[in-house]
């Protein structure tokens, strides 16, 4: 018992102390660009753009198959069933919980952990086992402002932008696919979804994307700074970035998917 | 310009990498670096010119010495506060470095230059971003002056072929000349090169000793301090040596011979 006690202690500790570095990191690396007097906004700006440029600009034609499949398949099974129950005016309402709150967010997360989560850590602990974050250091330039923070803000600006991307492709391109073998209304259907957008869904979706993107970067960038000295450890926390961002991401997801629609029974006296 | 850096002092220092022996044990140790003022020893300089002597006497030239794997090129990253001793204090001026925020020790890290063994170049940028880099970032030129003084430094070092050319593109040569050129790119006042004589001919090696005694000559390098096994370059300048034998550092001879030994 005491065994099982004592695993359990050490699995809690070793994650709060993930999380606080993490955080620290995170802090550091805002508190070193408010404070770093010669990095002007144009490096910032040129790091940023680039990390915009390979996480979301690179990343349409892969988003762009998903939305149009996700969307297309939801818009199908979801009008077909509900013209069975006689509800063919509630697809806005469902379209929008399934894509604009969850599948969106949580897809776009999950695409950009593998493509761009996956390459930072390789990028970021490369750098480290080729002396590049010590060379920086030696000539004046702090490693967190020049590479961490342009990094996490590049990063959620494209988790924002590529889950807007997913959501218009999604419904827009998806209900123009099942029109082939669904015949709805284009009229119908754009009120049905324009009726059941909300501005809590507008702030659920920012909220969503952008923690998902700040918590897949800082992951990121800390497992790529924690490489030591040596190449061989650079798969290692390139594996770990992709898998503790997964797990994050989904968790965080889920929490506030859960604390939404708790918040929703209380105000209408469920709970 | 006045000297920042006044002294450099370790205080029962000890270092030891992650799961690894100490290479450093409670050490306490004070580096001998110039003392003279920045306007005393360029018209000390002067002087000896006159006399047709080899400048680079009026700076001060240390020389760590180990026997390999002893931790000379730790010593040198404590020193230029690239790594922090696990024990004890680095003081500079001092003031314990390890209490000071990375903008805290930043005027010192100005001042210092350093010139990695291997590696140490941003392997997504050209030869001539990574010289420029540096320049460009601190503003200390406007950015013509600044490509103009890297280009002309490339030109020198025929390296000006190659300045387009990312860092996995070019020879290991190439590399290691472009390292030692960024280490002096700031004009410090304190240089620290580790290990600057493998992968460089002698001619380079030359060039570069030339270099640095122009910059000794114009007033703004006073101390270098190197770290290597081979004499063929510190052998260019008059120079001071320190040993580090059992995880400590001496400034007396007394190891000297047991170094000589191993390195034969």
């Amino acid at each position: 018992m005491i065994t099982y006690i004592d695993k359990i202690g050490r699995l809690l500790t070793a994650n709060i102390q993930y999380l606080i570095g993490v955080l620290l990191m995170v802090y550091l690396s805002i508190r070193a660009t408010i404070l770093d007097q010669h990095q002007g906004l144009r490096t910032i700006i040129g790091v940023v753009s680039a990390q915009i440029y390979f996480t979301g600009w690179q990343a349409i034609p892969l988003i762009s198959v998903l939305a149009l499949a996700s969307g297309s398949i939801t818009i199908l099974q979801s009008s077909s069933e509900l013209s069975l129950l006689g509800g063919s005016e509630m697809i806005g309402n469902l379209l929008v919980v399934i894509m604009v709150r969850e599948i969106g967010p949580l897809l776009t997360a999950l695409v950009v952990v593998a493509r761009s989560g996956s390459a930072v850590a390789t990028e970021v602990g490369n750098m480290r086992a080729n002396r590049e974050i010590e060379a920086l250091e030696s000539i004046g330039i702090n490693p967190l402002s020049f590479i961490v923070f342009p990094r996490i803000i590049g990063g959620v600006i494209s988790v924002i932008c590529l889950c807007f991307y997913f959501v218009v492709i999604a419904l827009i391109g998806g209900f123009f696919l099942t029109r082939i073998i669904d015949e709805m209304p284009l009229n119908f259907y754009l009120d049905s979804l324009v009726q059941a957008l909300t501005v809590e869904d507008f702030f659920l979706f920012l909220i969503k994307t952008g923690f998902s993107g700040t918590i897949i970067f800082s992951i990121s960038c800390y497992q790529g700074l924690a490489v030591k000295r040596s190449h061989h450890e650079v798969p290692q926390v390139t594996t770990k970035a992709v898998v503790d961002s997964i797990i994050v991401v989904t968790l965080f997801n889920m929490s506030v998917t859960v604390l939404f629609y708790l918040e929703q029974l209380m105000m209408l006296g469920g709970v | 310009m006045s000297v920042l850096v006044k002294s450099l002092h370790f205080e029962k220092l000890t270092f030891h990498y992650e799961g690894q022996e100490p290479l450093l044990k409670n050490v306490d140790f004070e580096f001998p670096i110039s003392k003279r003022g920045v306007q005393d020893n360029a018209a000390a300089c002067r002087a000896l010119d006159k006399r047709g002597t080899a400048s680079s006497q009026q700076a001060r030239v240390v020389v760590i010495r180990g026997a390999q794997g002893a931790g000379s090129s730790t010593v040198m990253q404590i020193l230029a506060g690239l790594q922090t001793p696990t024990l004890g204090s680095y003081l500079i001026n001092g003031v314990p470095v390890e209490n000071m925020s990375f903008e805290e020790f930043l005027p010192f890290r100005l001042r210092m230059g350093y010139g990695f063994d291997t590696g140490g170049l941003l392997s997504n940028r050209t030869l001539f971003e990574n010289l420029v880099l540096p320049l460009n970032y601190h503003k200390m030129y406007s950015p013509q002056e600044a490509e103009k003084r890297v280009l002309a430094l490339m030109k020198r070092f025929q390296l000006i072929n190659f300045k387009d050319l990312r860092v996995a593109y070019v020879s290991a040569s190439l590399r290691k000349m472009t390292v030692l050129i960024r280490s002096i790119i700031m004009d410090p006042e304190i240089l620290f090169l580790d290990d600057p004589n493998i992968r460089i001919s002698k001619e380079a090696q030359q060039m570069y000793a030339e270099l640095l005694r122009e910059l000794i000559n114009n007033g703004t390098l006073h101390t270098i301090f190197i770290a290597s096994f081979e004499e063929s370059f510190f052998s260019y300048f008059d120079y001071t040596t320190i040993y580090l034998e059992d995880r400590q550092l001496f400034n007396t001879e007394r190891s000297r011979q047991k170094i000589i030994a191993i390195s034969q």
